[in-house]
């Protein structure tokens, strides 16, 4: 039986292709770098090259200029604004991130309860301002226990939206209580959305589920409630 | 990955909140005074100011100069089913009523003529609920007249809109859109609501389809922001199974 010789760089690009289907290399998150995988797959770089344009025609990857390439998340903002049922804002969301914190803190009482985890376990704190096309800013802090997020970088969050940042997690989503009330802008809130203090915030608390009913991560969205509007579809 | 520990600050306010969520879990409302609060646990006086400040602004606790602190009870209303406000109000605890105010027809406009499809036939009610004799809610409810022949005769103090159509017209809602955005009160809706001039309410404008896809609704609601919270539940959010692309 004669083998077909089959090319390193078809090798290779099958290789990441079982990886991301098997979840090794999550949705949204940077696969190694052109240099790490040709030390991984002893290859040359043109080889990787040919690879990984196998893999964007594939539509698994993203290449982006100088950063590298991400696994293509399956949840787009589009999809999700289709979906029933989820209370959105009327923004899309925009491209520009500032991270204002990124640490590690032990969970605390409160957020122990919450996540059903001990106090002193381990979650991601993380703040971010996100700049949405009319120039509105909308704050998001999110608590993720470690445990669910393994391997959260801070490049992993400019390139993907909040849905596909938690979308990352193991266990995956299942479901999501979310609550929606108006608040008035604390000084730190006042800050960093550039409206007076005492001015009405949407606040938007969302907890996610897992299958089994573990909640998974939690999160906060608040924004000027005067410049933007709540849209949702119901049966 | 930077490790931090929590601030003073910080931890005073998440200890608040969480006495908040198990007060409200469990129906106790009040709280121990900033001085009980600093005694017990080893965090300023200062800090605990701020952490009671941010909750205030949250409008999780209010204060009151003779009753001291106390936890802010919201009510919750469920949203993603097409249920009338009447039936998503815990009538088990509260005493629910509703006032008419008007219920005629009107010229409508743009929006109103172009979701019923209908000019000449536009039915308003128009109404007022009050929670415990305290006012809630300012509604106008908009109908095509052509659907519901002899609506204006009907009485609907203390009645649910919905339970009438189902009844009487056989109309029940299937599906529907809601938009909620923020308005500061003005004079007429400070009157209505009974609420100082520009206070921040809730604005859910629903547009409502029946079984045959016909829209036969459309409705503006004003709530009171202090007092409500919207809540939704999803499940499957993300369909696994199904290729999204």
């Amino acid at each position: 039986m004669n083998k077909m010789k089959k090319y390193l760089f078809e090798e290779i690009a099958k290789d990441i292709t079982s990886r991301i289907q098997r979840n090794e290399y999550k949705p949204g998150m940077m696969i190694p770098s052109e240099t790490e995988l040709q030390k991984l797959f002893s290859a040359s770089r043109s080889t990787v090259r040919k690879a990984l344009d196998i893999l964007v025609n594939n539509n698994l990857i993203i290449k982006k200029n100088g950063i590298g390439a991400y696994v293509k998340p399956k949840i787009t903002s589009q999809n999700i604004l289709n979906m029933v049922g989820i209370i959105k804002s009327d923004h899309v969301e925009g491209r520009k991130e500032e991270i204002k914190e990124f640490f590690v803190r032990t969970a605390g009482d409160y957020y122990g309860e919450l996540l059903n985890l001990k106090s002193n376990e381990l979650v991601y704190s993380i703040k971010l301002i996100r700049i949405e096309k009319d120039n509105n800013k909308v704050l998001e802090y999110f608590i993720l226990p470690l445990d669910y997020f393994t391997n959260l970088k801070q490049n992993d969050l400019q390139l993907i939206t909040t849905l596909e940042l938690i979308n990352s997690s193991t266990p995956k989503l299942f479901s999501v209580v979310q609550t929606l009330k108006i608040m008035n802008a604390t000084d730190d809130l006042s800050k960093h959305l550039s409206v007076q203090v005492d001015a009405p915030i949407f606040k938007l608390s969302s907890t996610y589920f897992s299958k089994d009913g573990k909640p998974i991560a939690v999160v906060r969205r608040y924004e000027d409630a005067l410049s933007t509007g709540f849209k949702i579809d119901f049966s | 990955m930077e490790y931090r520990e929590i601030s003073p600050t910080l931890k005073s306010e998440e200890d608040l909140k969480l006495q908040v969520r198990r007060g409200l879990s469990s129906g106790k409302y009040d709280l121990p005074s900033e001085r009980s609060l600093a005694e017990k646990t080893n965090i300023s006086r200062t800090s605990i100011r701020k952490s009671i400040k941010t909750l205030e602004r949250e409008d999780l606790i209010k204060k009151d100069s003779r009753k001291g602190m106390e936890i802010n009870k919201k009510h919750t209303i469920n949203l993603l089913s097409a249920k009338s406000l009447s039936d998503e109000l815990n009538i088990k605890t509260d005493q629910v009523s509703t006032v008419v105010l008007n219920n005629e027809f009107v010229e409508g406009n743009s929006e109103i003529i172009e979701f019923l499809k209908t000019s000449s036939s536009i039915f308003c009610l128009t109404r007022k609920r009050l929670i415990n004799d305290e006012i809630f809610s300012f509604e106008q409810a908009y109908l095509n007249g052509e659907l519901f022949p002899g609506i204006e005769k009907i009485n609907f103090e203390n009645k649910s809109l919905y339970e009438i159509l189902k009844n009487k017209y056989q109309t029940i809602p299937e599906y529907g859109h809601e938009t909620i955005n923020v308005k500061k009160s003005d004079d007429f809706l400070s009157s209505m609501l009974n609420v100082e001039l520009q206070t921040p309410l809730f604005e859910v404008v629903s547009k409502s389809f029946d079984a045959s896809d016909q829209p036969f609704e459309y409705s503006t609601q004003y709530l009171i922001g202090s007092k409500v919270n919207y809540r939704l539940e999803a499940k499957n959010i993300f369909d696994y199974k199904d290729d999204l692309e």
